[in-house]
Order: C-alpha cells, then sequence, then structure tokens
C-alpha cells in the first residue's frame, strides 16, 4: 500500500465504521421482526456490508474482504429468503460485525486477526450450500438481451418470469462455456450449480441441472450452458462471484411491466395486494427516515480545533468581565469627578457672589466706577481660570462615553452567545452511547435465559461531548445490572404474575438545567434487606446503625464499594465493585445518581448530569490570601459562626473538629491546613500573622497571662490592648466561615477565610505537575487575572484524612434521642437580615431562590417601580420601608443585596442592604405582637427582635392586581379548617394563608392533638403535615379514614418530601390531595379543588384519587 | 555546527538552552502561588488567557528557592506540538512538554553562539547538581556555561534523586 493512499483509506475506515453502527441496530431489528421485516432494511444491511467488502478487498486487506464476503453470502440467502432468519444468524452476523469492527480499528493489523471462528459459524449457517469461491476479476462487457429470445429456450412464460423477479431481484441470462469457465477454474458443473445456489436462483437450465451436475469441467468437447438466473447482486458483482466471462452474463429486462424492483418485500405473497401496500409504505418510510437524516448537513470539525474555539470563547468571556469591571471603575470614577467638579463650581459661584458684594459695597471703590468694574472682572477671569485648571486637571476622568454601556450590553450579549454556540458544537445526542444498548441488552438477555424489551427514550438530548465520554462506562454498568440483577427469570416473572419479559426504560430528559437520565425497570426491585445484611457482614456498618438507617438510607448502601447482592456472581456483573464507581464517575462529571426502588416492582435510578463541563459556576473564596474556586454542584450551604458562638457550637472528636448543625455533627476541616499552608489570621491592624493555635477552639490567646504567653507573641508589644479585651478573637473577623461541602451522601464543613462572588468560571486542565494534588480539580483565570485553582471536594475530605464512619457513629449516639418530641421539630431555616437600619428580618430560607449582589447604578426606573436585570429578563424589586410600617433607611447605599424569592409566581426582589445570617430555629412566631400584611409575625431570639415577612402578602400589598387572584377563593369562605403542624414557623404560614382567604382555621400542634380535636368539633377540612412526632400525617388520615364518623372528611396533606415514593405513601394513606408546604398558590387552588369536587361528590376518598 | 543559546543565572550559576526551545522572555508577572504543589512548582502564570506553569529551575537542579528580585524572568518554553512545527524539527537535541511551562530565573544573560564540539559532557558530578539534567558544559574564557537537559528537567515526575 502506497503512502498517498493512506487518507482515502481513513476515509475508507470512518465509512465503514458508519455502516456498521447502521449494520447493528437494523440486524437487531430483523432478528426482532423475523420474515415480517420490510426488504428494504435487508438490502440496506447487505449494501452495507458489500461497501465493506469492496472497499477493503481494492486494498488487499483479505481478512475484513473475507469475513464480509461470508457475511454478505448468508445474507444473501436470508434476502432471497431462502433462509429464515433466526437467532444463530443474527448471533453469528452480530459476531461479524463485532470482528469487522475491531479489524477496522487496526486495519494495519487485521490481517493477522483469525476469523475462522466467525467464517465457519457463518458458513456452518450455509450448510447444504458448501461454501463459496472466490471471486475472479474479468473484463466487462455489456449487452441489452432481448427477453424474447432467451425466455423461448427455457420455455417459460413472461408471467412466470415475472413472479421470479417480484423481490428486488434481477434476471440475468448466463452463458457459461465448457471448459472455459469450468475448466479454468478447475470446478465440476456439480461445483458450479452450488456456488449459484448460494447466492440466488437458478430459474431454468438448459441443458438440464442434471446434466450440469453430471459435468465434470475439464471435458474435451466445449459445450455452452443456458442458465436463467435471478439474484438480487449486481451484474459485475455476479461475473466476479462466480467466476465467468462478463460477456456470459446478460441481464434480462421483461418489456411492459418493470422489474418488480422494491416494489414487494422478501417471503410475501404478491397476491395480496393490501400487505403489499403497507410494506410500500413502510418501506417509504424507512427511506424517508434515512433521507432525513442524510439531509442534517455536517462537515468533520477536529475536535482540537473546537477545544481552542471553546478557549477562546473563555478568553472573550474574561476578557468581557475584565473589561466591564474596569468600565464600572471609570464610570464610577466619572461620576464622583463630576459631582467634585459641580461642588467646586457651586463653591467657587459662592465666592464670586461674596466677593462681588464686598467689592461694590466697599466706600473706598464706591465713587471710581470704572475701577470697580475693572475689579469684578478680574475677579471673575481669575475665578474663571481656576475652574478651568481645575477642569483640566481632572483631565481624562470627566470624559464620559455616551452609549458605552449600551455598546457593552451588546459585546455582552454578543459574547454569551458565542460561548453558547460554541459550547454547542461540543454537544452531541445522547444516542452516541444508547445506541449500543439494543445489542448489549439483547446479548445479555440471551446469556441469562431472560427476556428483556428494552425501551429507549430521549436519544436525542444532547450532552458535552466529554460527558458522553465518561458516561458511557457508568450507564453500561447500571443497564447490565438492571438485566442481571433486577429483571427477573421468565419463570420467576409469571409466577409473580407479571409479563414473562422484563421490561427496562432508558430515558433522557431535561430537567432543571441538567440532563437526567432514567434507567426504570419493572423486576424485582432491591432486597433492602439483604443489602443491608451484606453490608454488615461486610463490615461497612454496624447492626445499630443499621437498626437507625431509613429506607433511602439502606437503599444507598448499594454505592458502598464491595458490595453485590447478586445471588450468582455471574459473569456480565455483580463482581462487587461498580455501583460505586458508578457514583464516582458520574460526580466526577459534577453530576448526581439518585436509587428508587419497591420490591417486586422495580427499580429506578436517576443520574442529573450537567450539559457541559467548560463554564461552571463556583463560589469564589479565599484562604491563607490565595483565592480558590469551589464548584456549585459540591456546595451545599454556607454557614458563619459568629467568634463567640465557636466555643459553644464547635466540639472535638478524636482531635477532630466537628459543628453541630441541625442535629447533625459536621466533621470540619480548615482550607490552609489541608493545603499544607502555613496557617495565619488577620489581626486587629490588618497585618496577616501564623496562627499558633492547636484547634479551632483553642482559646489560648484569651488565656494570655497565666502561663502560656508563649503562644502569641506577635502582638506583645501592646500588652494594654490585649488586657482591654477578654478574648482578642472575638472580633467579627475572626468568625468562622464554613462551606458545607458534599461528597456523595457525606458532608463537610471547609473552614475558608472569605467568600466572595459566586461567578461563571472557565475550567482550565490542571497541568500533570499537579497529579499528587488530589485536592485541586482544574484551574481558572479570574476576572482580575490571577490564576486561581478550582477546589476537588471529595479530594480535599481524602487529603485531610476525614472519615465519614467516625461522624456516623457520633450522629447515631446524638440521634438516640430523636424520639423526643422537641428534637424532633422540624426547625426552620430563616435567612436573616437588614434594610439599612437597625431592625432585623427574615424570610424562610426555603422560599428564596438567591441572593443576588446589585449596584444601585442597575436599577432602572420606570414610574414609581424599580426594576432590575435578572437572568435576562426585568424584575420588579421593592423596599420594605415603602410598603411595611418599619423604619425608612438614611441613606441609600450603592451596593446591596437582592433577596428572589422562590415558590411565587412572578417574583418580585426584596431589598436587603445587609445579609446578617442564616439561623435554625423551631421557636413559635409571635403572631400578635407585631402584625399587617406583608408580615407573618415577630421572633424574639438572641439576634434581638425578628420581623418574618410573609412574601405572599407582601407582594399583595406591592402589587395589587395580585390579590384579585385571591378573590376566586371566595367561596372557601367560612369553611371550618383543622391545620395539623407540628413547626411553628409553617403553622403560622399556613394559618395565615388560610384565613387570607376567610377560613375559619383552628391549629393542632401534632397529629394526636388533631385526633382529638377531630373527636371534639366538626370541621370541613383536614389539612395536615406529614412529618410529624407521635401520630404522623399519615397515620393520622388513615385513622380519619377508619372513623365512620369522619372518614368522608376531606384531607390535604402538607409535605416538603417531594419523592415518588413518598407521594405512592401519602396516596395510600387516603388523602384527597397533596402539596407543597409554602406554595400558597396550588395550595389554595387545591383547598378549591377538593372542596368543590366534595360538594358534588361526597364519595369515598380513595376512590375518587 | 554553531547553536545558540539563551543564557541565564541562577544564583551565580550561568546556564544556557538551545534558543530554538524558547518562545518568549517575560518580566515576572504575577505568578500565583500553589498550596501543596511540588516544591519545584512556583506557580502559576496568566501569560494572555493562557496558564502557565512556572518552574523553579533553580530549586529543580538543588538550588535553596530564592526570592523574586527586579531582575527575576520567567522563560516560557515552547511546547513539544510547537517544536514540531519548527522547520528542523528532528535536529533538536532536547525537547520540552506537552505543556505551556515557563522557567523561573534569577536574570537573563547573554544570548551565546558556540559550536557543536565546544560543548563537552558534563562532569559527574558538577557541583551539588544532579547530573541528569545536564546535557554538557561549554569552557568559556570567563566562565563555564552550563546547558540543560530540558526534557528531564521539565519532568513532572517527583525528584527522586
Amino acid at each position: 500500500m502506497s503512502e498517498p493512499d493512506d487518507d482515502i483509506l481513513d476515509e475508507l475506515i470512518i465509512e465503514s465504521k458508519e455502516h456498521l453502527e447502521n449494520i447493528e441496530p437494523n440486524l437487531l431489528a430483523l432478528e426482532k421482526e423475523g420474515g415480517k421485516v420490510s426488504g428494504e432494511i435487508i438490502n440496506s444491511i447487505f449494501r452495507a456490508i458489500h461497501s465493506i467488502k469492496g472497499g477493503f478487498g481494492f486494498y488487499g486487506l483479505k481478512n475484513i474482504q473475507g469475513l464480509s464476503h461470508a457475511m454478505e453470502s448468508v445474507l444473501m440467502q436470508v434476502r432471497d429468503g431462502k433462509i429464515a432468519i433466526s437467532p444463530p444468524m443474527a448471533d453469528a452476523l452480530l459476531a461479524g460485525v463485532d470482528k469487522l469492527r475491531m479489524m477496522l480499528d487496526d486495519v494495519k493489523a487485521s490481517e493477522s486477526c483469525p476469523i475462522e471462528a466467525e467464517c465457519t459459524q457463518l458458513l456452518q449457517l450455509l450448510q447444504g450450500d458448501q461454501q463459496s469461491f472466490p471471486p475472479a476479476a474479468t473484463e466487462k462487457v455489456v449487452a441489452q438481451f432481448s427477453p424474447v429470445a432467451g425466455l423461448d429456450r427455457f420455455g417459460l412464460t413472461a408471467e412466470q418470469i415475472r413472479a421470479r423477479m417480484r423481490n428486488g431481484q434481477h434476471l440475468y441470462h448466463l452463458a457459461i462455456h465448457c471448459p472455459a469457465d469450468l475448466g479454468r477454474h478447475n470446478r465440476s458443473g456439480a461445483q458450479l450449480l452450488v456456488a449459484l445456489a448460494e447466492i440466488g436462483d437458478i430459474i431454468a437450465s438448459d441443458p438440464s441441472q442434471a446434466d450440469i451436475q453430471a459435468l465434470a469441467g475439464d471435458e474435451e468437447q466445449p459445450a455452452t450452458l443456458d442458465i436463467l438466473y435471478a439474484t438480487v447482486l449486481d451484474q459485475d458483482f455476479l461475473v466476479k462471484t462466480i467466476g465467468i466471462a462478463d460477456s456470459g452474463c446478460v441481464a434480462v429486462r421483461c418489456a411492459g411491466k418493470g422489474q418488480g424492483e422494491h416494489e414487494s418485500a422478501a417471503g410475501q405473497p404478491p397476491e395480496n395486494p393490501e400487505a403489499a401496500q403497507e410494506d410500500k409504505e413502510a418501506a417509504a418510510a424507512a427511506l424517508r427516515k434515512t433521507k432525513k437524516q442524510d439531509r442534517v448537513e455536517t462537515i468533520r470539525v477536529k475536535v482540537s480545533l473546537l477545544n481552542n474555539l471553546m478557549a477562546l470563547a473563555g478568553e472573550l468571556v474574561l476578557g468581557r468581565n475584565q473589561m466591564k469591571q474596569a468600565l464600572n471603575r471609570k464610570i464610577s470614577s466619572a461620576l464622583s469627578s463630576t459631582a467634585a467638579l459641580k461642588r467646586f463650581e457651586a463653591g467657587l459661584a459662592n465666592s464670586r457672589k461674596i466677593l462681588h458684594g464686598s467689592i461694590q459695597s466697599d466706600p473706598r471703590l464706591k465713587d471710581e466706577n470704572r475701577k470697580n468694574d475693572r475689579l469684578l472682572a478680574a475677579v471673575d477671569r481669575e475665578l474663571g481660570q481656576v475652574l478651568n485648571n481645575f477642569r483640566y486637571s481632572l483631565g481624562f476622568n470627566l470624559i464620559d462615553m455616551p452609549g458605552i454601556s449600551g455598546l457593552m450590553q451588546n459585546v455582552d450579549l454578543v459574547t454569551s452567545k458565542l460561548q453558547n454556540n460554541i459550547m454547542n458544537t461540543r454537544m452531541q445526542p445522547v444516542d452516541a452511547v444508547f445506541s449500543k444498548f439494543p445489542r448489549l441488552i439483547r446479548d445479555m438477555a440471551k446469556k441469562l435465559g431472560k427476556e428483556i424489551q428494552l425501551t429507549v427514550e430521549g436519544s436525542d438530548v444532547e450532552l458535552d461531548k466529554s460527558v458522553i465520554e465518561t458516561l458511557g462506562d457508568p450507564l453500561t454498568h447500571l443497564i447490565r445490572n438492571c438485566a442481571d440483577h433486577g429483571i427477573e427469570t421468565p419463570a420467576v416473572r409469571t409466577a409473580a404474575g407479571k409479563t414473562s419479559f422484563g421490561k427496562i426504560l432508558l430515558r433522557a430528559h431535561h430537567e432543571a438545567g441538567m440532563v437526567n437520565i432514567d434507567i426504570i425497570d419493572d423486576g424485582a426491585g432491591l432486597d433492602v434487606e439483604r443489602i443491608v445484611d451484606k453490608a454488615i457482614s461486610a463490615g461497612c456498618i454496624s447492626r445499630e446503625e443499621a437498626a437507625m438507617l431509613t429506607h433511602e438510607e439502606a437503599m444507598a448502601l448499594i454505592f458502598t464499594p464491595g458490595l453485590s447482592t447478586a445471588q450468582v456472581v455471574s459473569d456480565v456483573s455483580g463482581r462487587g465493585v461498580g455501583m460505586d464507581v458508578v457514583r464516582t464517575n458520574i460526580e466526577k462529571l459534577g453530576g448526581e445518581v439518585g436509587i428508587d426502588s419497591t420490591p417486586g416492582k422495580g427499580t429506578r435510578i436517576n443520574l442529573k448530569l450537567p450539559l457541559t463541563l467548560a463554564i461552571i459556576p463556583s463560589l469564589i473564596i479565599s484562604a491563607g490570601g490565595r483565592t480558590f474556586a469551589v464548584p456549585q454542584v459540591n456546595l451545599e450551604e454556607l454557614v458563619r459562626i459568629r467568634a463567640r458562638d465557636i466555643e459553644e457550637k464547635i466540639e472535638e472528636i478524636q482531635n477532630r473538629p466537628v459543628l453541630r448543625l441541625r442535629n447533625k455533627l459536621l466533621p470540619l476541616i480548615r482550607l490552609d491546613e489541608t493545603l499544607g499552608m502555613e496557617r495565619t489570621y488577620v489581626d486587629s491592624k490588618g497585618v496577616r500573622r501564623p496562627d499558633l493555635r492547636k484547634g479551632i477552639i483553642d482559646r489560648r490567646g484569651a488565656t494570655a497571662g497565666n502561663g502560656e504567653e508563649t503562644v502569641d507573641e506577635n502582638e506583645k508589644d501592646t500588652p494594654e490592648e490585649r488586657r482591654k479585651t477578654p478574648s482578642r478573637r472575638v472580633r467579627a473577623a475572626n468568625a468562622l466561615n464554613i462551606l458545607v461541602l458534599k461528597v456523595g451522601p457525606d458532608r463537610y464543613g471547609l473552614i475558608v477565610e472569605r467568600l466572595f462572588d459566586n461567578e461563571e468560571i472557565v475550567v482550565k486542565p490542571l497541568s500533570s505537575y499537579f497529579h499528587n494534588c488530589p485536592f485541586y480539580c482544574g484551574t481558572t483565570i479570574m476576572g482580575d487575572g490571577r490564576v486561581a485553582m478550582i477546589l476537588d471536594a471529595a479530594g480535599l475530605a481524602e487529603a485531610a484524612g476525614l472519615k465519614f464512619a467516625d461522624t456516623i457513629k457520633k450522629e447515631g449516639a446524638l440521634q438516640a434521642d430523636r424520639f423526643q418530641r422537641e428534637a424532633m421539630r422540624e426547625a426552620q431555616s430563616l435567612l436573616l437580615f437588614r434594610n439599612g437600619t437597625a431592625e432585623l428580618f427574615a424570610v424562610n430560607l426555603a422560599m428564596v431562590a438567591r441572593i443576588e449582589k446589585i449596584s444601585a447604578v442597575s436599577i432602572k426606573q420606570i414610574g414609581d417601580l424599580e426594576y432590575i436585570t435578572y437572568e435576562g429578563s426585568s424584575m420588579r424589586i421593592l423596599r420594605l420601608h415603602h410598603f411595611l410600617p418599619v423604619q425608612e433607611p438614611a441613606a441609600t447605599p450603592e451596593t446591596f443585596y437582592v433577596i428572589i424569592p422562590k415558590l411565587v409566581a412572578d417574583p418580585m426582589g426584596i431589598v436587603a442592604s445587609k445579609i446578617v445570617d442564616i439561623i435554625a430555629t423551631s421557636e413559635e412566631i409571635n403572631r400578635k405582637t407585631i402584625t399587617g400584611p406583608g408580615i407573618i409575625g415577630s421572633l424574639s431570639l438572641a439576634e434581638g427582635l425578628i420581623v418574618v415577612l410573609n412574601i405572599y402578602s407582601l407582594f399583595e400589598a406591592a402589587d395589587p392586581s395580585r390579590a384579585k387572584a385571591g378573590d376566586e377563593h371566595d367561596k372557601l369562605r367560612g369553611i371550618r379548617v383543622l391545620l395539623a403542624e407540628d413547626t411553628g414557623f409553617f403553622r403560622a404560614v399556613i394559618h395565615n394563608y388560610l384565613e387570607s382567604i376567610g377560613c375559619e382555621v383552628e391549629v393542632a400542634r401534632d397529629g394526636m392533638e388533631a385526633w382529638e380535636m377531630l373527636g371534639q368539633a366538626a370541621y370541613d377540612l383536614l389539612v395536615t403535615d406529614i412529618v410529624m412526632p407521635g401520630l404522623d400525617g399519615i397515620e393520622l388520615t388513615e385513622r380519619v379514614r377508619d372513623a365512620s364518623a369522619l372518614k368522608h372528611m376531606p384531607i390535604i396533606a402538607l409535605t416538603s418530601l417531594m419523592g415518588e415514593s413518598d407521594r405512592a405513601r401519602i396516596l395510600a394513606a387516603g388523602v384527597d390531595a397533596y402539596e407543597t408546604k409554602l406554595d400558597r398558590e396550588h395550595l389554595l387552588q387545591t383547598i378549591g379543588e377538593v372542596m368543590s369536587g366534595r360538594m358534588h361528590r361526597p364519595a369515598t376518598p380513595a376512590a375518587v384519587r | 555546527m554553531e547553536k545558540q543559546f539563551t543564557t541565564f543565572y541562577i544564583g551565580e550559576m550561568h546556564c544556557g538552552i538551545d534558543i530554538l526551545l524558547v518562545k518568549e522572555i517575560n518580566r515576572q508577572l504575577e505568578i500565583s502561588e500553589v498550596a501543596g504543589a511540588p516544591i519545584f512548582i512556583r506557580g502559576l502564570l496568566n501569560l494572555r488567557g493562557q496558564i502557565i506553569t512556572v518552574i523553579d529551575i533553580g530549586v529543580r537542579l538543588g538550588f535553596a528557592a530564592r526570592q523574586p528580585t527586579a531582575r527575576s524572568r520567567c522563560i516560557v518554553l515552547k511546547t513539544t506540538a510547537e517544536l514540531a512545527l519548527l522547520p528542523h524539527s528532528a535536529e533538536l537535541e532536547e525537547e520540552t512538554t506537552g505543556e505551556m511551562v515557563g522557567l523561573f530565573v534569577d536574570r537573563i544573560g547573554d544570548m551565546i553562539t558556540a559550536l557543536d564540539k565546544e560543548v563537552q559532557a558534563p562532569p559527574a558530578n558538577f557541583g551539588n547538581i544532579d547530573s541528569r539534567y545536564l546535557s554538557g558544559v561549554i569552557q568559556r574564557e570567563t566562565d563555564l556555561l552550563v546547558i540543560l537537559k530540558t526534557g528531564a528537567a521539565l519532568s513532572s515526575e517527583k525528584n527522586s534523586a
């Protein structure tokens, strides 16, 4: 093979691989449909194999040619309806496809690749037909043949011939010469017949087939064998295959009607016009489909080029960010210069007035009018000069750039679009991974003796190439697991009353900016008990821990390394490595794995994946004076512990600090320490000093003076200062900023020095010099041009030697008392903030979507209303003092925060001057002391008196058109509602909602209290929380449904759990509906629906739903 | 054949590398240190949007880390891909790495031209320097120019000597 051919060969290999990709699904369809399949599918397989054979034959790659030839021979028989496709045949053909693929991966080595096994397997299918002969090329002559002359000789009518030609076959008149065509190839008449029968049909022959059979091939006497032959092969291919001269083969065309072409599918009786029509349509549809796929214009682009484009787009984004910053600085300096100039001008004008006044009133100058005027002119001139000088010295600072912010916005938009588009070039449909599963499932079903039906949905959903590449292995593993462990054998399934075939649904869809991939089977489900047993025997958890696991936690155990529950460890799966690797891989991609299973019903595995890996939202933080980025996917929440609370909230277990956070213990690590940096702190004068304390709660600095002065010598020069404050570290700067990071199911706290903004950062790969640094996963360039490292949550935990099991044990002890009523109360998380005054406000954290930092210049004023741009559209913002009876802030700050709520239709942003804290409290909200629209009530906590806001009524106050929506609930006015809710906050909020539409509300603090109240008074509706101490919402519902007097009572469950299984459980208990806790609109709507449904139809509630 | 060397100083030692390997020489830009990185990594540099790993070649050769001064420079090297684009890339004796790296040096010396035959094999023990990183020495009138074996010096493997 010569060098210049390489390009063509490469092209051929790529093409052939594409052919193979198409062959596989077609073969599977062929196997499934059997004889019913349209001829077009067989033809397309045939053509694909044929072109592979031809192409590589040209390059003299005999193995590829040989194997594809053998496959082609088999396909031909199928095509001709001579043999029906059978599972062993499909096996043999698929094995052939695999081998071809393997050889194509390295064509140079293909010649040394054994193909005998595959060929033998294929040839066995042709048993009785023996084997084919190698093709021999001859010169090519094309001739037109008059049908009449040939047909007469064989004594056949045109009708008979046409009937033979229905299946898209060509009809040939072969003239085979003896000994030229037989003797030359050293074959007998019998061998010729075999060769012919293998690839087509002998319709008639002269002499008869029996006579040809008798020919030895090397007869002295020249003879010509005339054969009327039908085959799918093209003419030039036919002569090569049977090895005769081109002139000896003439195509027969029947006058009048067409050749039959693809009019009818193989094996289809032509007498049935209806079926033929259907087939025609199916074939046409199949054809259209392929055509449609062809029509998408594509171009092959090197991945490296795309990567370069991507990097450049990243640079552009960076440049834009830097430009924005610079521009903002410029604009604010221009603004302040202009303001300074204005003040200066005003000052000058004032001075001029005074001077003029004193000059004019000066009695000494009174008579000399002219002198007076001259003096005035001189003063004006001097002052003008001063002003000009000042203006000049401000210089460039004053030049404003008209329209620049519009231009900037444009650049901004184009840059984002450009980046998105470039990112899209890297997107591939998940089909790239999904397409291999039908084959996988087929092979596995066969091996395991199961029947499995795989349905694939959403294979056109697109993901970044890098995500797709990494997705292959975990997904294969999950699908294998499904087939191996999930789906039962047909016997077991039938016994359980299911269909004998198991179903697996593989589905990709978009949800919340992530791509979701579900793998759902209707198999046996997870045997949670066995998983737990296994985990105990493998030493992963102790018996005591096992007893405390929830259903979800127990299921999550399958992700523990070393657990496999398959009873028989088969060669397909069940080696006990896998699920943990799956999770690690998916998490590496920034994704999540969820599992849910019902015994006997099936299992559902959910993967959530980011669309791309190149740009990720991250929180920028610093430690030891260096900047780092923490990907948002790893970040669960931020906790700030005030210096004076450190001692109380942080304790040590086995010399490791842990934080008690909402009744869970969170292991803590320090970022600077973990990265091996010197521990430092910034002292009161802003100087960075080494931190010599041993632990976070070590307050030896505070005990200076009683023998430990050596500990902190840095500030020894000011002993007075030190004595003045009892603990010098009790300052705002010494508060701990803790990022709660998640690593799979585990959480830990990372102590950092400072928190900055959230930014979309462009990820750049980590240099290979850092391969020993597990705590980094990439680098990025910050807005200021400096390089920052991206932290890897899992790597950090590993580097710090965190053992989550230790804390879990301790947690077990902590939770032992969770059956105590108080401990089980759901704590409410409140976001505390200020509005430029000393007053503290709070909103429920569950209702906060995001907090944005906004600069005053970006507010747009339309009429009296203020708007900001949020996520590409404008959002109205509210200042609390405009709508609530609260103090008005003295000044409007340059930058402030906007709290953006969720669970509200068309949210408005709430302006906050300062975000104070997030606190968890189970205190009851006082609904009496501070009241009014927009307010739920007040809380008196250590932080002070807090006004808790009611976002819904606040928005109604701000936008009275919203309140109208509430009128729809008029008919609910006056109904008596019993509200059972153990959490004070939710109780107050929901009470508020219900009252707002005129319901009469009574509250119960838990299920038991509600049950007692139901016995004492009559209510129209029960609204109940699910998770309550003692009698929970489900048990309460069941009790109500069992009581004859109450069983028709409408019940609405409120939940913050939203899993599928929870829903099922809640509905099964007999509630009429369930709703998310804080979603007012939906809740009120649901109440309306339930109540009106009940008025018309007082049937049993379980039947209603 | 003549060869040209970009030379630089580490402390008082005069070192050189083939000029063809050099992409550009930068004045001390802002190098971001990376906590936990190998000791011979000075940090990362943003060179017009490309992140460059800056190697403290002195530390690699066994010197103590030095503070940057006004004369400190970063010699940015070509990547192997960039070297392959050179017209006579096959004749290059030294190699670099596949990623962008820079050498942190104390100051830049003259460009020096020398004949092939002037380059002598390095002595087995040249000061305390690991001979793995040396490709030869050139005896000059005033001093000794040490030619570095860039391929070895840039290896990301740990200094196992």
